[in-house]
């Protein structure tokens, strides 16, 4: 997939959330995502790529209100934002190695092609463990009313599991007996 | 490891979500959760293996010595001496003058512990001279970018870029027909110029200088005598002088200034003079003066070598010539060409002074204007009218300076075209 193919899944989303919303104040949010796509696209600049996705979250729940509901659109809308914006940066950075005029050098492909299936791969375990968040939250919300809870406990209990992680990785000694850098 | 702004952005996009969704008591703010979850995968969790970043870099280059334009593949290696690496970013950092022909000089890669990864580009060079390559960056990146650690490597190459040889020529013996014959015997066709006399033949004498028929006559065997052909010592200054060599973008006068060069110096050295050179730039370049096809190898050598700048100026080829002839300078004299693409005060203060100190000197004016408008033109700085009276201006600011410069010397002008013209003589 292209860095002119995720633009333009973007950009169509962003048309597709200008029709379904009538404020103008999701317009002006719409109009924001557009300019900063085109000003990242044209500039190859990473930050307002990523940037761009985001003037769309408000309007785009909205949108993915009558599909999941008043609560879970929310989380839907960030998760697919997420994903296209990081996939759209990964692209430009990726277009700046493989994108020129006389083509690449196959060794170039291939490791590149290797490269984007991996980030591919992250994204998908990225929804999937966002999905299962989801549902444990559901499960959980039979017994407990409050769900929003439930998420941000259980988002801020991984950040703490992750950090204890790091710290004992950083605390770990090399194996080979040489001295540990960080 | 600087915060990059990407990173920062999510830590943003993470607060306000969870602030929203704390103070509002709602989903408002559930966009933290995939940015934290983001964050997470990114960083490794829930295994966070040990970052040590390490990297070595070679370099090999197809070709060491090329002709100008053409072509030469360019290969470098990264090999990772550190940890596996989720995302490696390769640049190659291109001197000035190399234009990229096929291939890219970036790579992104994942790369695992002790794996190599080649990147491959052509890249041709634009003018002659020696081009170092050296630098390149790389950068060890999370798999989402959002740590990422840049580490500066060096793989020195050098390149060295000779100009299309030109098969035009001065006439042979055009140095002759320039100044006087010199005091170094010239090794030009053994040395035999003009018939003087006929005498006796004594032990040593070559066979081939027996005048067969003389003898005959004679009764006794006589040899011919010759006049021994000398060369002249010549000199070839050429002018790299900062602001001296015209340049408009990408392209730049040198080339056409080292072609002139190489030409005189080809057709000097051709029909058996001595030559030297001295190069009015950034470096000392200097050469004695020698004879043969070795000696001018050398001579192309050091001239696309040269570097401008204003360190041997004009002043300077006083002292060289001095070094050269040594006590013989003053007596010696010797013939002098300078060479340079823009006429200038210093360059014709030079002229003047050794002129008059007996020095036989040639100017020939390198006449860039046409391939100068021409980069003008694809840069839009300049057309039509303006290009016109610009070259109207130039032209007679060269004008005015070859009338100066023919008081003290003979002057020529060299276009890529035409070759040398004698101003106000034919073109030769």
């Amino acid at each position: 997939m292209s860095r002119r193919r995720v633009a333009a899944i973007l950009y169509v989303t962003a048309g597709a959330v200008a029709a379904l919303e009538t404020s103008p104040l999701w317009w002006l949010l719409v109009t924001g995502c557009v300019a900063t796509l085109t000003l990242g696209y044209r500039y190859r600049s990473d930050l307002l790529l990523v940037v761009s996705g985001w003037f769309l979250y408000f309007p785009m729940a909205m949108s993915m209100a009558p599909i999941f509901g008043g609560f879970w659109c929310y989380l839907a809308a960030g998760t697919l934002l997420a994903v296209i914006s990081e996939r759209l940066s990964f692209e430009n950075r990726l277009s700046l190695a493989v994108e020129s005029q006389g083509g690449v050098d196959s060794e170039s492909k291939q490791r590149a092609d290797e490269l984007s299936g991996t980030h591919l791969r992250r994204l998908e375990e990225l929804v999937a463990v966002v999905a299962a968040l989801a549902c444990g939250s559901v499960v959980l919300s039979l017994f407990v009313s409050a769900v929003i809870v439930l998420i941000l406990s259980s988002v801020l209990l991984l950040v703490a599991v992750g950090l204890y992680a790091n710290r004992l990785a950083s605390n770990a000694q090399p194996r080979d007996g040489r001295e540990a850098t960080f | 490891m600087p915060l990059k702004g990407k990173l920062a952005f999510v830590f943003v996009v993470a607060s306000i979500g969870v602030w929203l969704s704390v103070v509002t008591f709602s989903g408002i703010g559930l966009a933290a959760v995939p940015v934290i979850v983001m964050l997470l995968l990114d960083q490794g969790f829930p295994k966070k293996s040990k970052r040590e970043v390490a990297f070595s870099v070679s370099r090999r280059v197809a070709q060491s010595k090329l002709v100008e334009g053409e072509p030469v593949l360019m290969e470098l290696s990264l090999k990772n001496d550190g940890v596996d690496q989720d995302r490696v970013e390769l640049e190659d950092v291109l001197p000035a003058g190399v234009l990229v022909k096929r291939g890219s000089p970036r790579m992104v890669t994942a790369l695992k512990a002790g794996e190599r990864a080649t990147l491959r580009y052509e890249v041709s060079l634009l003018e002659p001279g020696e081009v170092h390559f050296g630098e390149c960056v790389v950068t060890a990146q999370s798999l989402f970018d959002l740590t990422e650690r840049r580490i500066d490597l060096v793989a020195p190459v050098s390149v060295k870029i000779y100009p299309r040889l030109l098969t035009r020529k001065v006439l042979a013996g055009r140095a002759k027909a320039l100044s006087f014959a010199g005091s170094a015997p010239s090794r030009y066709k053994g040395g035999r110029l003009e018939f003087m006399n006929i005498r006796s033949h004594i032990f040593g004498d070559p066979l081939r200088d027996v005048n067969w028929k003389a003898s005959a006559r004679l009764g006794k065997r006589l040899v011919n005598e010759w006049h021994s052909e000398r060369g002249l010592d010549c000199v070839l200054i050429v002018d790299l002088l900062q602001g001296n060599v015209p340049r408009a973008g990408n392209w730049s006068g040198r080339k056409d200034v080292i072609a002139a060069s190489y030409e005189l110096a080809h057709a000097l050295v051709g029909s058996g003079n001595r030559l030297g050179l001295l190069v009015l730039g950034e470096t000392p370049v200097r050469l004695q003066p020698g004879f043969g096809s070795r000696h001018l190898r050398v001579l192309l050598d050091r001239l696309i070598t040269a570097r401008e700048g204003n360190v041997w100026s004009a002043k300077s080829v006083d002292g060289f010539l001095q070094k050269f002839f040594r006590n013989q300078y003053r007596s010696r004299g010797g013939a002098l060409f300078f060479v340079t693409a823009t006429p200038s005060a210093e360059v014709l203060d030079g002229v003047r002074s050794l002129a008059k100190k007996g020095f036989a000197c040639h100017t020939i004016v390198v006449n860039t204007l046409e391939e100068e408008g021409q980069a003008l033109t694809s840069l839009r700085l300049a057309g039509g009218g303006t290009l016109a009276v610009g070259k109207r201006i130039a032209q007679s600011e060269n004008a005015w300076f070859e009338s100066r410069f023919g008081r003290y010397s003979k002057v020529f002008e060299w276009t890529r075209n035409g070759g040398f013209a004698e101003v106000g003589g034919e073109r030769r």
